[in-house]
């Protein structure tokens, strides 16, 4: 299946959406050619992996000029970077936010979240997390049946199937972006959406949506994104602390919090690093944040880039917020990762697992991990385009495989209905093995 | 986030390479734009790539690098002007080409060797570097607070100098001129600099106006050595010295544009300079 180029997936960034036809294309050619101009000069790999670019162009190039609408223009410009076959090579169309219905009876508005979280599990859609008012009136584990008018099994006929490699990671980003498109709309309003409760009723609901929750935070060209840090202290089954810190993006806001956090939780038996859902974000934050962990300059990886190499090393965090001196974090370190921790996530979690760092838990990543840089075309159309490949410490390579959890544990429905979140839990019974001998070497 | 001063140039707040800046955008989100029809507003095309100086027909007989920069020094008001000023404060601001990103900018520098960069970016917040002549950091909401190590340090020391412009005796273990070249579209000569420590840094200055058209070097960053390329425009009057108010620098392949738009001299009180508390909670 053709990977379409844009199945990578921001949670944050999917307010970029869709907006009525236009009547013509200014700069379509100019556009088309800046795209594929920077791609051929910015692409890791010079040989395009085998691709004859220069042929893509060829082919694609008539389409585009004679593309009689923005959205035609914008899916011959898909199609080129579909036919890189890899993750960041996506098109972020201008002015998105603007129009109020989009393709596929979604609204382009898509300011407005229900709070409702979900998941493919098999080929159903199952709700991992609620908050705000669905709080109330959903519960883990129900099983989406239908969202407006659309039912969930007609808006997931167009799933791509699992591909041989990579399972069903693409569905599972698939399914989560279209979920989301047709749950998001105008802040203030209602979306309509039908559960099946796990015992067999439907419940319908209408659910209002929310600005969504978070420091906003707009970093040039790219949809603004709402940054959230959540800290927390939980149980072992022994009765040991382990802190819990889980924020939903890699932005510089996160640093902050993430530090104060830091300092509350810093005598925890364990830290547990909660990314599942966490799309990415700015790679470089992956130096400051593995810094608390980590007592030295050490490598977490490398990106590649068509000429060079730049490795990923760690900035031991020896200050707390205060400005007063402190030992990095030496207790152990658990990061729950699932099928939407994406790009910068991985970087870090696959990065501090192969040196050892941390141990990892839950189910394998997007792997989607190229880093990317992001510029306008004339259109006013943001390219999004890879142009390092990722390394581990180790010699991993995460795009298209993931980090895979040292503990994989499957997301099921029984332990949504039942409340249980089996990721933590083996997170917390490590926590609780691991402690004593970590105590030893760091008292 | 890394921010490598790149030749500072004396008082010319020139030589700006904000490395860590690429470091930061890299890996954006996985992100996913749904397909539609949007109004196409008129923007401006991506900036191109950096240009890589085209190579010329070497001229029968160059001037030394030493005239060459002597020139330079006199287009620029001269020596004693030069030398008359023992600090100096720029601010303006910072785009990076194409992505959208800009911010604000205070560049702060003083005799002998005391730098100070703030950089207040949109999104970001604000990243800080600075050197005191014995201690370099970096204060980042991306990565934290970093004492500056290793030849990283050295290189910070080297470019603070605030009158490097100068390119004083003892500065370089050799300085040569290479060729007459083409950079960025004007006919320059290519100057070679070589380090103490035999690391080379080249200069190109414009034939016709003997002003600095830029430089390429290299610099040790926190995620190892970058190029850097720069190029100086848009040459200004301050004081009665010439300032190029315009770089743009390419580093990992992207394109930054500082735009300066005052410049004050010797107004920048010492304590400026004065360590950060989580810079100084690191120094055992």
């Amino acid at each position: 299946m053709k990977r379409n180029g844009i199945l990578v997936v921001g949670a944050v960034l999917l307010t970029v959406s869709v907006s009525p036809g236009a009547a013509q294309v200014p700069q379509a050619t100019e556009t088309f050619d800046a795209a594929w101009t920077i791609i051929r000069d910015t692409h890791f790999d010079k040989t395009m992996h085998g691709l004859d670019w220069d042929a893509v162009r060829a082919e694609l190039k008539p389409r585009a000029a004679s593309a009689t609408s923005p959205a035609e223009l914008r899916a011959v410009i898909r199609d080129m970077l579909g036919r890189l076959g890899l993750s960041h090579f996506a098109l972020i169309p201008a002015g998105g936010e603007t129009s109020t219905q989009g393709a596929n009876g979604a609204s382009a508005d898509t300011s407005g979240d229900p709070g409702v979280e979900v998941r493919l599990l098999g080929r159903d859609l199952i709700v991992t997390h609620v908050d705000r008012e669905a709080a109330s009136l959903v519960r883990p584990g129900w099983r989406i049946t239908q969202i407006g008018s659309k039912s969930v099994d007609d808006l997931l006929r167009a799933l791509p199937e699992a591909g041989p490699d990579q399972g069903n990671r693409h569905q599972q980003v698939e399914a989560w972006r279209i979920a989301q498109t047709h749950l998001r709309g105008p802040s203030g309003s209602k979306v309509d959406v039908a559960f099946e409760n796990g015992q067999g009723a439907i419940v319908r609901l209408s659910l209002p949506r929310h600005f969504e929750e978070g420091i906003p935070v707009t970093v040039g060209s790219l949809p603004t994104m709402y940054v959230r840090v959540e800290k927390d202290k939980k149980a072992t089954p022994s009765g040991a602390v382990a802190g819990v810190i889980k924020f939903n993006v890699w932005m510089a806001a996160v640093d902050a919090k993430f530090q104060q956090a830091m300092d509350e939780l810093r005598r925890a038996d364990g830290l547990i690093i909660d990314l599942r859902g966490n799309p990415g974000g700015l790679a470089a934050m992956l130096m400051g944040i593995s810094g608390h962990f980590i007592g030295e300059r050490k490598s977490l990886g490398v990106m590649k880039t068509r000429e060079s190499e730049f490795r990923f090393a760690a900035n031991p965090r020896l200050v707390d917020a205060s400005g007063q001196r402190v030992e990095v974090y030496g207790g152990p370190v658990a990061i729950l990762i699932d099928s939407m921790s994406g790009s910068a996530s991985e970087c870090f979690t696959g990065g501090m697992q192969a040196i050892g760092r941390a141990r990892v838990f839950g189910q394998t990543s997007m792997g989607q991990a190229l880093p990317a840089l992001f510029d306008r075309l004339p259109n006013g159309d943001v390219l999004i385009h890879a142009f390092g490949d990722f390394v581990t410490a180790d010699g991993t390579r995460l795009e298209g495989r993931g980090v895979i959890p040292d503990e994989t544990v499957p997301l099921t429905r029984e332990d949504l209905l039942a409340g249980r979140d089996r990721t933590m839990e083996a997170a917390l019974a490590w926590v609780d093995k691991t402690r004593p001998a970590r105590n030893l070497q760091h008292p | 986030m890394r921010i490598s001063i790149f030749r500072r140039e004396r008082v010319l707040p020139c030589g700006v390479a904000i490395a860590g800046l690429a470091a930061a955008i890299l890996a954006g989100p996985a992100l996913r734009a749904e397909s539609g029809q949007a109004p196409a507003p008129s923007k401006p095309a991506p900036a191109p790539r950096p240009k890589a100086p085209s190579p010329a027909p070497a001229a029968a007989s160059l001037p030394s690098a030493r005239s060459i920069i002597d020139r330079h020094i006199k287009a620029l008001g001269g020596r004693a002007a030069i030398l008359s000023h023992t600090s100096s404060h720029a601010t303006g601001t910072m785009t990076v080409a194409g992505s959208g990103i800009t911010g604000v900018l205070d560049i702060y520098s003083a005799k002998p060797d005391k730098s100070l960069l703030k950089i207040n970016l949109g999104g970001i917040g604000e990243v800080r570097e600075g050197f005191d002549g014995v201690h370099a950091w970096t204060l980042s909401p991306i990565t934290g607070p970093a004492l500056t190590q290793g030849k990283e340090l050295e290189e910070k020391k080297f470019d603070a100098d605030f009158y490097s412009d100068l390119h004083e005796e003892g500065r370089y273990a050799s300085m040569k001129t290479v060729e007459k070249t083409t950079f960025d579209g004007r006919p320059c000569y290519k100057v070679s600099l070589i380090k103490k420590d035999g690391s080379e840094d080249f200069d190109f200055y414009d034939v016709e106006t003997g002003l600095k058209a830029g430089a390429i070097g290299t610099r040790e960053s926190q995620m190892g050595p970058m190029s850097v390329t720069q190029v100086h425009t848009d040459y200004q009057k301050f004081a009665g010295l010439l300032v190029p108010t315009t770089l743009k620098q390419t580093v990992m392949g992207m394109d930054q544009v500082l735009k300066l738009t005052t410049i004050e001299f010797d107004n920048v009180p010492p304590s400026t300079f004065d360590l950060p508390a989580q810079i100084k909670a690191l120094i055992k």
